[in-house]
This record gives structure tokens, C-alpha cells and sequence, in this order.
């Protein structure tokens, strides 16, 4: 997630030079960053009013393929069951990509990244959700 | 014979190979996995550890290295080479080898002295075997099951792609107790356990794998 200030809603880069003295994080000039990390996550789909710059953000869903044993899901379960959650019946982990592309995201190209790096079609299911708007 | 052993950032038993090569008498060649150099090596070793931390998946970054790229385009012109452990599923994410290496189904990390039956000993790295020989060496995962769809399964044993099964326990829940397997011509192969662990009986539970590393020296003299 990269820290958005005012300075680059203008096309400039600005990186944060501290910390005030209430955590806000500051800029060179000493201005506060407003930074998105700690305000709702943007997505493709549900983006936070008063966004400042709008990001292109990129999401990959990556699932172990139904026939694909997951004893770390499984493990979940079960521990769900000694807490008394007794109404799951099944859990299944899997991975979360959020990507930040510059510009237009490309969609064959960010499918070749989602199904040949980040999933391993051999075990893996994937989904890409791209921004909507 | 010069045989090459990769380093990755995460390796861990790159040492142990290249001592196991030395002791079946081949010259260990230590090689960098991002660097484009195969130094003109008559095989290559993928070694047990930890490449890049196992982030992603295991053995998923390393498999994109430049050298890696490299094996892959030797390998398709008969280059021998065997993947150990981490190596193993290197060669699994780079798709020179069939199926995939996931979390143990029990979830712990195993380390054992374990019974390995060897089905094939035709390939370039198990040629010093007899077929149906029964041999020890160490093993030690925690993402060492061997998973493939149920039809892919079917093939590679229809295909007799199955190197090295595991006997008198399965220690990680792997398919159909599938502990290696080799590439079509026999040339490449991969596997969960350890046989530069196992060659020297001062340190090992046995000298069975250096039949591993004496085997590929036969290959290269027959290529």
C-alpha cells in the first residue's frame, strides 16, 4: 500500500520524513499525511469517499482446487469447533493478492501473473477481480 | 565428470550435496541461481532447504531464477539433473517435473530415517539400484506431500514415472505414498527425502544414497 499525500495527488512524490507527535505521519514540509493504510482499503469496487488519488488496485483470489486436501483448513475447523462454532462446516484457506498497477490495468497480462506465478494451476484455483469502474 | 550444485538464497544442504558428489568421485561445482552460468557442468543438483523462505509457495520463487530458467532449457536436451527436498519442489514449480508438494496432511514437520522402495532403476540418477530394492535414507519436510489430480496420478504410473515410494510409513501423507518421480526420458528426477544425507555410515542411517550420486556418473559415461 503506498502512502498517498496531498503532494501526489498532484503527480509529486513525496515520501514521509516522521511521526508527530499524535502518530500522524509528516512530509517534508511538515504537512500530515493522509495515508490510506489506515483508512478503508481501496478496492476496484468499493472505493472510500475523499480518496485522494485513485489506484488501480488489482485483487487475486488463489484457492487450493476442491480436490486438493487443505489440513490447514482443517485445523481451523477444528478449532473452531473447541471454541463452539459448531455451525461451520468447512474451512478452506487460500491467499489474498492485492495488487497496485500503474495506469490502465492490462488484463491478460495481470491473468498470466495471477495463473503462472502467484497460483500454481497444478493445486490452485484463481480468481481476478479487477476494478469495476 | 563435473556436477553442478545450485545455491539459493535459503539453501541449506548445497554443502552436503557437493560432499556427496565428492564421495562418488565427481568434482562438486557450486553453482549461483542468479547467475546465467552452468559452467559447463554434466548435471546439476537441487539441494534441500529453504529457498527465498519458502514465500509464495515452496520452491515457487527460486523456480523463476535465471539459472533455474537455464536448467530447464538444459534439462530438455537430456542435462541430468535431481532435485532433493526443496529442489524437488523447485523442479514441481519450473514444470520439469508433474505434480505439486503441499503442507504435510498432519501438519508437522517430519524428520526421520525412512524406507524408500525403488520402482525404477533405469533413470540417470537410480541406475546403481536394483528394481524393488528397499533402501534408508533421512527425510525431513514440512510441505512434503506429493499431490496431483487423480487422473495425473493414474498417468504417471501408468507411465512408470514413479521413482521411489515410501515403505513401512508414509511421513507426510503423499499420494498414493509417492516419495520421487522422474521426467519422461529418465533424465530428470526429484524427491522428497534425503540421499546426500546417507553417505557415510558415520553420519547417516545408512551409505544408500550415494547409489544416487554414482549412478549419474554411469549416465554420463553412456551419454
Amino acid at each position: 500500500m503506498p502512502i498517498l499525500c496531498p503532494a501526489q495527488a498532484e503527480g509529486q512524490r513525496t515520501a514521509p520524513l516522521g511521526v508527530s507527535a499524535t502518530g500522524e505521519l509528516l512530509t517534508v514540509d511538515g504537512s500530515v499525511v493522509h495515508d490510506l493504510a489506515f483508512g478503508p482499503r481501496p478496492t476496484g469496487r468499493d472505493r472510500a469517499a475523499g480518496t485522494l488519488v485513485p489506484v488501480p488496485v488489482v485483487v487475486v483470489d488463489v484457492v487450493l482446487k476442491p480436490e486438493i486436501s487443505d489440513p490447514q483448513g482443517q485445523a481451523v475447523l477444528g478449532a473452531l469447533g473447541r471454541l463452539g462454532h459448531s455451525g461451520v462446516r468447512s474451512v478452506r484457506q487460500g491467499k489474498h493478492f492485492v495488487l497496485d498497477v500503474e495506469g490502465e490495468p492490462d488484463e491478460a497480462e495481470l491473468r498470466e501473473i495471477a495463473e503462472t506465478l502467484l497460483a500454481n494451476p497444478v493445486i490452485e484455483d484463481v480468481e481476478l477481480h479487477l476494478p469495476t469502474d | 565428470m563435473r556436477i553442478g550444485v545450485i545455491t539459493f538464497p535459503g539453501s541449506l544442504d548445497d554443502v552436503d550435496a557437493a560432499r556427496a558428489v565428492r564421495l562418488a568421485g565427481a568434482e562438486p561445482v557450486s553453482l549461483w541461481h542468479g547467475e546465467h552460468d552452468l559452467k559447463d557442468v554434466d548435471a546439476v543438483v537441487l539441494p534441500g532447504g529453504f529457498s527465498y523462505g519458502d514465500y509464495l509457495r515452496a520452491g515457487a520463487i527460486a523456480a523463476r531464477s535465471p539459472l533455474v530458467r537455464d536448467v530447464v532449457a538444459a534439462a530438455r536436451t537430456g542435462l541430468p539433473v535431481l532435485g532433493i527436498c526443496n529442489g524437488f519442489q523447485v523442479l514441481c514449480e519450473a514444470g520439469l517435473l508433474p505434480g505439486a508438494l503441499t503442507r504435510n496432511s498432519h501438519l508437522h514437520f517430519r524428520n526421520r530415517d525412512q524406507a524408500l522402495l525403488v520402482e525404477r532403476a533405469d533413470t540417470a540418477w537410480t541406475s546403481s539400484f536394483a528394481q524393488g530394492q528397499t533402501i534408508v535414507v533421512p527425510v525431513k519436510n514440512g510441505e512434503g506431500r506429493y499431490v496431483a489430480a487423480d487422473a495425473d496420478l493414474d498417468r504417471l504410473e501408468g507411465e512408470g514415472r514413479v521413482v521411489v515410494r515410501y515403505t513401512g510409513g508414509n511421513p507426510n501423507g503423499s499420494s498414493r505414498d509417492i516419495a520421487g518421480v522422474t521426467s519422461a526420458d529418465g533424465r530428470v528426477v526429484g524427491l522428497m527425502p534425503h540421499p546426500e544425507h546417507a553417505v557415510e555410515d558415520l553420519t547417516g542411517p545408512s551409505t544408500d544414497g550415494l547409489g544416487f550420486f554414482v549412478s549419474v556418473l554411469q549416465a554420463a559415461v553412456a551419454a
